[in-house]
């Protein structure tokens, strides 16, 4: 069939189609991988010797897969051992989310260290428990710290959800590749699709910056780690 | 002279503490009248700070007694949470909250500590805070905002506002420069006149002489000499205690 023409309209549709799935993945994704990253980074900073253990391990092992074999696992190879299978959509959004939480843990784990001692003294001298510093102290600065590191990995996150086509989730990538498969136009669709992810990445770049400004905390720097 | 008396606040007896092989800490014993100004000098590594934070538990010290109003501190049953609240701390370098202003700095500890409301918070953060002297337009202002002099002047307003029996100072000057301290020490003065219970470890002699009823000189993890604050300072009886005097008024010339 390849040389079918497809009107530009029909086409846009359809990567507009692709791109919507693409950021429902992405939201989805970003925040399972908040509720197990912040939880993990807890673990890792205030946990006893085994919480600690157990939670490095979690990140240290997601992040040292591959996302497509974090893909096979969930999708294939889980139902085969649990007998349980899950529908594709939710499989990639706990593959990326789980991905996720690996890399939220550690910006967040960055930032919770960086709230000085000091500080943290302080808040016990004036009597605060354990759990009222971390919910009155550290937190709230840990997590305005890891605005700019936060965006950055939703950008990360919002692309890698083209390796969800892998399990076949039809999302933007997945869209143009069928596109270029039926009308032999490489160029001109896996273009659009490039464009349109780029007019998705643009403006969180710059929100990042104007989230960094209103809601950074005066003489405090951001996380500086991304992805190392 | 033992320090048993009734009005001691504060009682430590024969505290010691180890890091590893090092002692800090080698049978410390002295009392804290209510109302009175303590003055700890002495020099680098002697011990100081470790004494201040064996007090509120900041560090648990290995030996010895630390009694505040009548009550065990190092005692395994004591809710050392409920001791810390009575306990003010004033830290070298003010240790303020970043992210809330001077006003809510103050607020948080009555707020979330003695569970008021807002409103009775903030009354008492705003008494505490004009007891600092805090100009008004820094109220609202974050820490970065503010000078020194004015970070460690919400600092002692975040521990007045927690009405505690005793505030314990450690070097809360040695970070300003000499204007700046001197607005820091002349609120101290003022408490000290009010009768606000102290224990300050400083190097400003000028303080001592001016606001402490005894000062206690530190040296290698013991009180190596104590006196009334004109005795000790203008006419010290050792030999450390000369020498560590006549170094820190080399360096205030
Ligand atoms: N947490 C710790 N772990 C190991 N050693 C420590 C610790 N805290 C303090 N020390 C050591 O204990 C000794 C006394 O320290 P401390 O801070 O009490 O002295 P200081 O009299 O306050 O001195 P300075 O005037 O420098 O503040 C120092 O040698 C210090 O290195
Ligand atoms: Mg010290």
């Amino acid at each position: 069939m390849i040389g079918t023409a497809v009107s530009l309209d029909v086409a846009m549709r359809m990567l507009l189609e692709g791109a919507k799935m693409t950021v429902v993945l992405s939201v989805l994704s970003i925040i399972l991988g908040l509720l197990l990253g912040l939880p993990v980074a807890i673990m890792e900073t205030y946990g006893g010797r085994l919480l600690r253990y157990v939670a490095m391990v979690y990140e240290g092992t997601l992040r040292g897969i591959p996302l497509l074999a974090i893909y096979m696992v969930i999708f294939f190879s889980m139902p085969l051992l649990t007998g349980i299978g899950l529908p594709a959509f939710w499989a990639a959004v706990i593959g990326l989310g789980i991905r996720s939480s690996a890399y939220q843990s550690q910006i967040f784990r960055s930032t919770i260290q960086a709230v000085g001692e000091g500080q943290i003294e302080a808040a016990y001298s004036l009597g605060m428990s354990k759990l009222e510093t971390l919910r009155y102290v550290v937190l709230p600065q840990a997590i305005r710290m890891a605005v700019p590191a936060w965006m950055n990995e939703y950008v990360i996150v919002l692309k890698d959800t083209s390796i969800a086509l892998a399990i076949g989730i039809v999302e933007l990538t997945r869209q143009a590749q069928y596109l270029v498969s039926i009308t032999g136009e490489p160029f001109r669709y896996y273009g659009l699709a490039a464009f349109l992810y780029l007019i998705m990445v643009l403006p969180l770049t710059y929100l990042a910056g104007v989230l960094a400004r209103k809601y950074g905390i005066k003489g405090t720097g951001g996380a500086s780690n991304v992805r190392i | 002279m033992p320090p048993t008396s009734e009005s001691d606040v504060l009682i430590i007896r024969n505290l010691k503490k180890k890091f590893g092989e090092k002692t800090v800490l080698n049978g410390v014993s002295f009392g804290v009248k209510r109302g009175e100004t303590k003055v700890i000098i002495g020099p680098s590594g002697a011990g100081k700070s470790t004494l201040l934070r064996c007090i509120n538990r900041l560090v648990e010290p290995d030996e010895g007694e630390v009694i505040f109003d009548g009550i065990n501190v190092l005692s395994k049953d004591v809710d050392i949470r409920k001791i810390r609240a009575r306990i003010g701390f004033v830290f070298q370098h003010f240790n303020l909250f970043k992210h809330l202003t001077a006003l809510e700095n103050v607020k948080i500890g009555p707020k979330v500590v003695k569970g008021l409301s807002d409103d009775e918070a903030e009354k008492i953060a705003v008494k505490a805070l004009k007891a600092v002297h805090l100009e008004e337009d820094a109220f609202e202002k974050y820490p970065a905002e503010l000078s020194g002099g004015q970070q460690q002047r919400v600092a002692i307003a975040r521990a007045l506002a927690m009405e505690p029996d005793i505030i314990l100072f450690d070097e809360p000057t040695s970070a300003l420069d000499p204007q700046l301290a001197g607005e820091v020490l002349d609120v101290m003065k003022e408490l000290a006149k009010k009768k606000v219970t102290m224990l300050v470890v400083t190097h400003e002699i000028g303080f001592a002489l001016n606001a402490a009823d005894e000062v206690l000189f530190f040296y290698n993890g013991r009180i190596w000499e104590r006196g009334e604050p004109r005795e000790l300072l203008y006419n010290p009886k050792r030999e450390e205690t000369k020498a560590f005097l006549r170094r820190i008024a080399d360096l205030s010339l």
